[in-house]
């Protein structure tokens, strides 16, 4: 009888998968098998200094200084022409055969001063020179990011930016800090990749030159709606609270009817997050001394958040982001339990 | 022969790259055999973008269905078609 030793092989054989890291057959005392190991050729090691590090391209083409100036007068126009300063949003595309060649669209959108939400870039218009889009993308462009106002607020990337851009690769720039008074204003930029956001000196991407005399096509207005939703009055209801808590819902609408315009105020922390009406009620982490929620609870206050809102197409259409989300969340949670379903 | 004699090595002529506006990656044959542009997405695109927010497919420069089976070479991309900004 051969040894089983003498079957070992001396140099195993490794299998490198595209995903799911490096094999090697293992030829063990009792037989042979399929194992994960290291890679015996790796030859380097990354830590979170490297994930952080950028280098742009020299070989970028500009956005063109005529049409960022259309844009940006686009931005003041929603601080300077409107009641109450409100944001404004393109999409940034480029031509397939002609990468030098920009056009900005602004999508049907839904603003607010703290605020923009775009349902469907379906419904879009040409910025320069009004053409209006019905399928995005338009043949023969690629979309390569966006741009959106922060009226007179200073130009950043906020938690919401970053929620819907992190996932949409390219570049990204804000433009705050309107100043129509003295014709200033601030732009943020940055490049965004695998998640993550590289924040770049805007020149790097833009031609900001100012070009007095540019506007953007008039046709750009008819897709801006920064009417002010009507704020709905409501009666009395038991806002649960780990259980304990009464709360009407008149009471949470007093301290809403303070915020400013009709989205989410920029100064008062207990309303940074468009979700939860104050940090009391935020999403709490289960623990073992907090009582078992009721399902009917959770529906419940979902039923009332999208009735509360029901005139506010923004927070409507973040609450059911909110929701998509955490059907992922709950398919993994479902995947680490045993639970078997029948 | 042994049964790890008959594991195949990836076949990498002819790939299909995905993009999301002008970020791809690239899938050889053993990874995108057989499957549809929304599968691909599914399984592969999440270091591009959040693939579930992709509505939109354009297949070598035709908008398609998510349904569509890639085959070797093609090259699809993937666009988000809704956003939400804000300064809070």
């Amino acid at each position: 009888m051969t040894a089983i030793t003498e079957e070992i092989q001396e140099v195993p054989t490794i299998l490198r998968t595209s995903s799911d890291g490096c094999f090697e057959i293992y030829n063990g005392v009792w037989g042979s098998y399929l194992r994960p190991c290291f890679d015996p050729e790796a030859n380097v090691e990354i830590t979170e200094d490297h994930l952080i590090k950028f280098e742009l391209n020299e070989n970028i083409h500009r956005i063109p200084a005529e049409l960022w100036a259309k844009w940006v007068k686009l931005c003041f126009y929603f601080v300077d022409k409107v009641e109450s300063s409100v944001e404004v949003s393109i999409r940034i595309l480029r031509s397939e055969e002609d990468p030098s060649q920009y056009r900005f669209l602004v999508p049907l959108q839904k603003v607010s001063g703290a605020s923009v939400r775009a349902n469907n870039f379906d419904q879009a218009v040409d910025i320069e020179t009004g053409e209006e889009i019905t399928q995005y993308p338009p043949t023969g462009w690629i979309p390569v990011g966006s741009s959106h106002s922060h009226n007179t607020m200073s130009a950043f990337f906020s938690s919401i930016d970053d929620k819907y851009e992190l996932d949409d690769p390219g570049i990204h720039l804000v433009v705050g800090s309107i100043d129509t008074k003295n014709m200033k204003y601030a732009i943020a930029a940055s490049v965004v990749g695998n998640h993550r956001r590289f924040e770049v000196n805007y020149d790097t991407l833009v031609d900001a030159t100012a070009i007095p005399d540019m506007s953007f096509n008039d046709k750009v207005l008819e897709y801006v709606d920064y009417s002010v939703a009507p704020i709905p009055v409501y009666g009395k209801y038991n806002f649960p609270k780990n259980g304990t808590t009464t709360q009407t819902k008149t009471d949470i609408y007093q301290k809403w009817d303070n915020l400013k315009s009709w989205g989410w105020s920029d100064t008062d922390g207990d309303y940074t997050d468009p979700f939860y009406w104050n940090d009391e009620y935020k999403g709490t982490s289960s623990s073992e001394d907090e009582p078992k929620l009721k399902l009917w609870t959770v529906v419940d206050t979902l039923k009332d958040y999208a009735n509360q809102n029901a005139n506010d197409p923004n927070r409507l259409n973040l609450l059911k982001d909110e929701l998509n989300d955490f059907l992922i969340d709950l398919d993994v949670l479902m995947e680490k339990s045993d639970i078997v379903l029948v | 022969m042994s049964f790890f004699d008959q594991i195949r090595t990836a076949d990498t002529s002819s790939p299909v790259t995905l993009l999301l506006n002008e970020e791809s990656i690239t899938l050889n044959s053993d990874q995108f055999r057989g499957k549809t542009v929304s599968q691909l997405f599914g399984e592969y695109g999440s270091a591009l973008g959040d693939v579930t927010r992709i509505n939109r497919f354009v297949l070598n420069g035709e908008i398609v269905a998510g349904d569509v089976v890639v085959r070797a070479g093609e090259t699809v991309r993937g666009a988000v078609s809704s956003e939400s900004k804000g300064s809070v």
